[in-house]
């Protein structure tokens, strides 16, 4: 299925003028309401409620705000382009793609929020000079994006590549989890083959050595040596100490999210290393890639 | 016959290799015996002595809410401050409290519990933590030796000889106490003045709050309640004819049923490895008892000592306490008790009581002979291991062998003065 075949021409809105974003979901609550005999006070609290767990916004500006009702079983989707670009978050939007979907989410739910994701990342610029609805529909359909596809897990995986090796100290190693907001990394051999990872739970198990683990509390008291002495053996331990050897790693970067999260949940991982056959690490995903690419995208 | 000790000895030599899980071997042992018919199914598993069974697993049931309460750790801080955190009272204190607790509940456990807290008081006052893990390791052995229910040895011979939880008391327990006062008086003044410790860090320990550990007074009360019933039972189940394993499951169940434990949960903390280590144990050396093995060998063993119960008492405790010390002491028992109830059944039941003794005293002690001797030494090894403070095996026998030829001495005494 095409996008371009969900969208409906009746709830595409170009040059609105408005200037506030409680405005546009107004404006689509209304016209969601007016077409599907639905209410539109909760068709307008929805996507309020969404809003409070955060926004969906590009350093671009297009908004992907998005609301879940109840008894209803069905995918709306309303885009607003304003005249003016509306503060929203901490940002500004011009383009607002709504999606309205039922509390369970319908089964295209997912794979329309994954079409528009990749609309935007390649498309951005495009999609806020075009400047009518039947300009706008014509280009969507002309991409020919498909959302009966499944997502592939080279689609939301870090591909940044960042990697450690076995002789880097621990320190580094931190500032690297820190510099690119991981708390994990593969480690790679001299031929840049993934051989294991790295944890931040892994270095901070150094502060607790097995006794204090055996522990069952550690409320009783507010000072331990070892925990006092991590910032020293930071200094002098290396990977080749505390990693992981042959943690899990998929090989299939096409493979589905579908593939993935079973992955996730049936061996309760956090994380997994994508790697190619060669053993090459191609990227990471995390359970944290799952939640904003995929669940909350 | 042939077939059967083959078998069994190919088992053994796994079992002391340590290379494979022992509980895989015994149960690959029993199996390959049902399977090669070497005793048919229904006798084998009558050989399985359920009291043992479900002593063990009731037992294991019991302990393991008892330390959710927090109570054990609790107790080792509370009484290091007690003593100021003088290095050398802690540690005395730790043997005792080891001694008690492996006594009354089980030496694994014990360990289990005290050692991490050993090495957490030792690495807080900057001193080397084996001095106290050497010494717990006597103090595991030597307590858990006192009754029917501290060391599994205990369990097996109770149940198999008929004997009760005071029996144990009454018989074992005064020798255990003297020992413990003596090897108590030797530590000290082996001990006195050799640690020191700055005021810095022993202001460390001061400065614990122990009384966070406990967060669930109220399952602490009602542990401490029905662990109090249930060694009560045990004191009077000779008297009212109730089995040790009866009064320890009612005790659990009664427990999980107060406690608000999920049973799934409780019966995830038993240690099934162990239990099916005790079942591929029972069924192999059943075999050796229905090929009549082991009756020939108690014949032989009559013939060598002509019967002579106070000869064989001294042979079956320095031969358990040697060999104890070298290889695991539960299948060692395992293979001796049907040869000791077989010499029973040509002597008398009760003139045999001296040699039931010698085999607990021989197999409890013995565990001190080496590192490897029991379980709780090797999990203290592991410990300090993992705490990156080695104890050398060598190093170990400078002090584990004369503790356990006096031991075995004092024991030795006590048996031809008690019952000669």
């Amino acid at each position: 299925m095409k996008l371009s075949s969900i969208l409906n021409k009746d709830l595409i809105f170009f040059d609105a003028d408005l200037k506030d974003y409680k405005k546009v979901y107004e404006l689509v609550s209304e016209k969601i309401s007016e077409k599907y005999n639905l209410n539109k006070k909760n068709i307008y609290q929805a996507f309020m409620e969404r809003d409070k767990l955060g926004h969906s916004l590009t350093p671009k500006g297009i908004a992907l705000p998005h609301g879940r009702i109840d008894n209803f079983d069905d995918l709306i989707i309303a885009i607003v382009k304003t005249k003016n670009s509306i503060s929203i978050a901490n940002g500004k939007a011009k383009l607002f793609i709504t999606l309205l979907t039922s509390n369970t989410g319908s089964h295209l739910y997912l794979k329309s929020l994954a079409g528009f994701a990749k609309l935007i990342s390649k498309y951005s610029d495009e999609c806020l000079n075009i400047s009518s609805r039947d300009e706008f529909i014509d280009f969507i359909n002309s991409l020919d994006i498909r959302v009966d596809e499944p997502i592939r897990i080279k689609e939301i995986m870090d591909d940044r590549k960042i990697v450690v090796r076995k002789n880097e100290k621990l320190t580094d190693v931190m500032d690297k989890m820190k510099k690119y907001d991981m708390t994990y990394l593969p480690v790679v051999d001299k031929n840049d083959h993934y051989i294991g990872k790295v944890e931040i739970v892994s270095i901070l198990k150094i502060a607790y050595p097995n006794y204090v683990l055996m522990m069952s509390d550690l409320s009783f008291l507010e000072n331990l040596r070892p925990f006092e002495d991590f910032a020293n053996k930071e200094k002098e331990l290396t990977v080749e100490d505390i990693y992981i050897k042959d943690d899990k790693k998929i090989i299939n970067e096409n493979g589905t999210i579908i593939g993935l999260g079973f992955l996730l949940v049936k061996n309760k991982w956090h994380h997994i290393t994508v790697v190619n056959e060669d053993n090459e690490v191609l990227g990471v995903i995390t359970a944290r890639d799952m939640l904003h690419n995929i669940i909350r995208a | 016959m042939f077939l059967a000790l083959t078998i069994f000895i190919a088992a053994y030599c796994f079992i002391v290799s340590d290379k494979i899980e022992k509980s895989l071997i015994a149960m690959f042992g029993g199996s390959l015996m049902l399977i090669l018919k070497v005793l048919p199914q229904d006798k084998a598993f009558e050989h399985i002595d359920f009291n043992v069974i479900f002593l063990l697993i009731s037992m294991m049931i019991l302990i393991k809410i008892f330390e959710k309460t927090g109570i054990f750790q609790y107790l080792a801080i509370k009484f290091a401050k007690k003593v100021e955190a003088d290095p050398t009272k802690i540690i005395l204190i730790l043997f005792f409290m080891t001694a008690i607790f492996s006594a009354f509940l089980d030496n694994i456990t014990t360990v289990l519990l005290i050692a991490p807290v050993s090495i957490l008081i030792a690495n807080e006052l900057q001193i080397s933590s084996i001095p106290f893990l050497i010494i717990q390791i006597f103090a595991s052995n030597i307590g858990g030796t006192a009754t029917l229910i501290g060391d599994p040895p205990n369990i097996m011979i109770g149940s198999a000889a008929d004997l009760t939880f005071m029996d144990f008391i009454l018989n074992l327990a005064p020798l255990i106490v003297i020992q413990l006062i003596l090897f108590s008086i030797i530590f000290y003044f082996f001990l006195k003045d050799k640690i020191k410790v700055t005021n810095e860090n022993r202001a460390r320990i001061m400065d614990f709050n122990e009384k966070k550990l406990l967060k669930n007074p109220r399952l602490l009360k009602k542990s401490i309640i029905v662990l109090a019933l249930v060694i009560f039972g045990f004191m009077i189940h000779g008297f009212v004819g109730i089995e040790a394993a009866s009064i320890a499951l009612m005790g659990a169940m009664l427990l999980t049923v107060i406690s608000e434990i999920k049973f799934e949960n409780v019966l995830k903390e038993v240690e099934w490895i162990s239990i099916f280590f005790f079942i591929g144990l029972f069924i192999m050396v059943g075999g050796l008892v229905e090929t009549g093995f082991i009756n020939l060998v108690s014949k032989n063993v009559l013939e060598l000592t002509k019967g002579n119960i106070k000869l064989t008492s001294q042979i079956v405790l320095w031969f358990s306490g040697i060999f104890s010390g070298i290889v695991d002491n539960i299948p060692f028992v395992a293979t001796m008790i049907p040869l000791i109830e077989n010499i029973g059944s040509k002597l008398s039941q009760a003139s045999i009581l001296p040699i039931w003794w010698a085999l607990a005293l021989g197999a409890c002690l013995g565990g001190n002979g080496t590192l490897i001797g029991a379980s709780a030494n090797i999990i203290i090894a592991n410990f300090a291991k993992k705490s990156g403070e080695k104890i050398r095996f060598t190093e170990f026998l400078k002090y584990s062998i004369p503790i356990t030829i006096v031991s075995l001495l004092i024991s030795s005494v006590y048996i031809i003065l008690r019952y000669f």
